[in-house]
């Protein structure tokens, strides 16, 4: 049992290394990320509540399966970000259905920064009906929309992205690139 | 989501005496992609070598008598078979490459393009060690289909039209040759009127030789030119720099 102790001042890295020692510290781990991940497994697979959950629970088992694999290179939060995108497509193949949808909220502050994001505020008249700017992020690939995902939900940079879903730094930049163009272009023909 | 779902992770971890996988194994499964794609390199890199080796040793002095375009005899002699390979394990380096930890980094032309440039550099080294001679020389003599379907030795096994390619059986009193091609023939090369490229003292038994002339008799072949199939790799060496 692991006693007097306070998880706030370790590090991910440092809990890893903890919990590779005693097993007790992984639930540190997955208390700091299981709300953040379940809201992006939800967010990228469209499962219910019940099934995220048990989709949650073997992302990390897996993760503690491979900690010794944990690559120090890397941030935790990628680590586990990989872990769970990659589990989600897994179940996608399981389920035998193609990744389509992400299910963005109704939340204003994507708005406010996918708006406020450099060229796309140019492109994009801030006036328009949210609704449509939903509707129009559905319309793109599903390649497009993770990226969006990422970057302006999960708030990750180019490089945690990258180490997530294992692509180079600048295909990153590409795919966000061209996925605000064509956003811009989806919201011009609406 | 149950406010404590790390005791339940954890519950689940004990019941199932789940344990963290050993590092050794992550480990080995990395130090085997390393070393598949440092062979697939190497073996690209030896095909290098034998093409350099295949294009400096190519029969340019004669090609006239092959046909009539200095350039269709470069296409036609080129050695396909080892550009396919080396095209093959440049692209198992690809492959093994972005299989390691840190290959999703690197794009896709700055991989192809390091392969190749450290595939030539290795292969020009492997080249004037004398490697590309020795792979090509012992693929000919194990292989009995190997000159068969090379271009650059297929174009010698044409005595009809007036080129053969073999390697030296006997010589008799008179220094007339007999020469076996890559098909097992025995041939009876008469040499009264030869002129022969490069030093006289490769002609011996054992020596590979190209034969320009005509076909006289079924198994009877007049020689008008002959040289060694390939320059001896001192040669070789100072063709690199020249």
């Amino acid at each position: 049992m692991v006693i007097n102790f306070i998880p706030e001042g370790k590090t991910d890295e440092e809990l890893v290394q903890l919990t590779l020692k005693n097993k007790e510290f992984f639930s540190y781990l997955v208390n700091r990320y299981s709300i953040k991940l379940s809201r992006y497994i939800i967010r990228i697979s469209g499962l219910g509540r019940e099934d995220a959950d048990d989709l949650l629970q073997d992302i990390f088992i897996k993760a503690y399966k491979n900690l010794n694999n944990f690559d120090r290179r890397l941030k935790f939060s990628s680590w586990i970000y990989r872990i769970a995108h990659n589990q989600v497509i897994d179940n996608f193949r399981r389920r035998r259905v193609r990744p389509g949808q992400i299910y963005w909220e109704d939340n204003g502050n994507i708005l406010v920064k996918l708006l406020a994001d450099d060229d796309v505020i140019q492109r994009i008249d801030s006036q328009i009906d949210r609704r449509k700017i939903y509707q129009a992020i559905e319309r793109l690939d599903y390649k497009y929309k993770e990226v969006l995902e990422l970057r302006f939900l999960e708030e990750r940079n180019y490089q945690e992205i990258s180490d997530i879903l294992k692509k180079p730094v600048g295909t990153i930049a590409s795919l966000i690139n061209r996925a605000k163009l064509k956003l811009s272009e989806q919201l011009n023909k609406s | 989501m149950d406010d404590n779902f790390g005791q339940e992770v954890l519950k689940k971890i004990e019941r199932d005496e789940i344990s963290p996988e050993p590092k050794w194994k992550f480990l080995l499964a990395d130090y085997i992609i390393w070393l598949l794609a440092t062979a697939c390199l190497l073996v690209g890199s030896l095909a290098v070598a034998v093409i350099i080796f295949i294009i400096f040793n190519n029969d340019w002095d004669l090609y006239h008598n092959a046909t009539s375009s200095f350039w269709w005899f470069g296409l036609t002699s080129l050695p396909y078979l080892w550009i396919l390979l080396l095209v093959l394990f440049v692209g198992l380096v690809f492959h093994n490459f972005r299989h390691t930890k840190s290959g999703y980094r690197y794009r896709f032309h700055s991989i192809f393009i390091g392969t190749i440039i450290v595939s030539v550099i290795l292969g020009i080294l492997f080249y004037g060690i004398g490697f590309g001679r020795a792979l090509e020389r012992a693929l000919a003599d194990s292989l009995p289909f190997y000159e068969r379907f090379s271009p650059h030795h297929r174009l010698w096994q044409m005595a009809g039209e007036g080129r053969l390619g073999g390697i030296i059986t006997t010589i008799d009193n008179q220094g007339n040759i007999r020469l076996r091609d890559s098909f097992g023939r025995e041939w009876h090369i008469n040499i009264s009127q030869v002129e022969v490229i490069g030093d006289p003292n490769f002609i011996r038994p054992g020596q590979r030789l190209r034969v320009v002339g005509r076909q006289v008799d079924e198994d009877e072949f007049e020689a008008l030119v002959i040289k060694p199939l390939f320059a001896p790799p001192r040669r070789q060496l100072m063709m690199l720099f020249r």
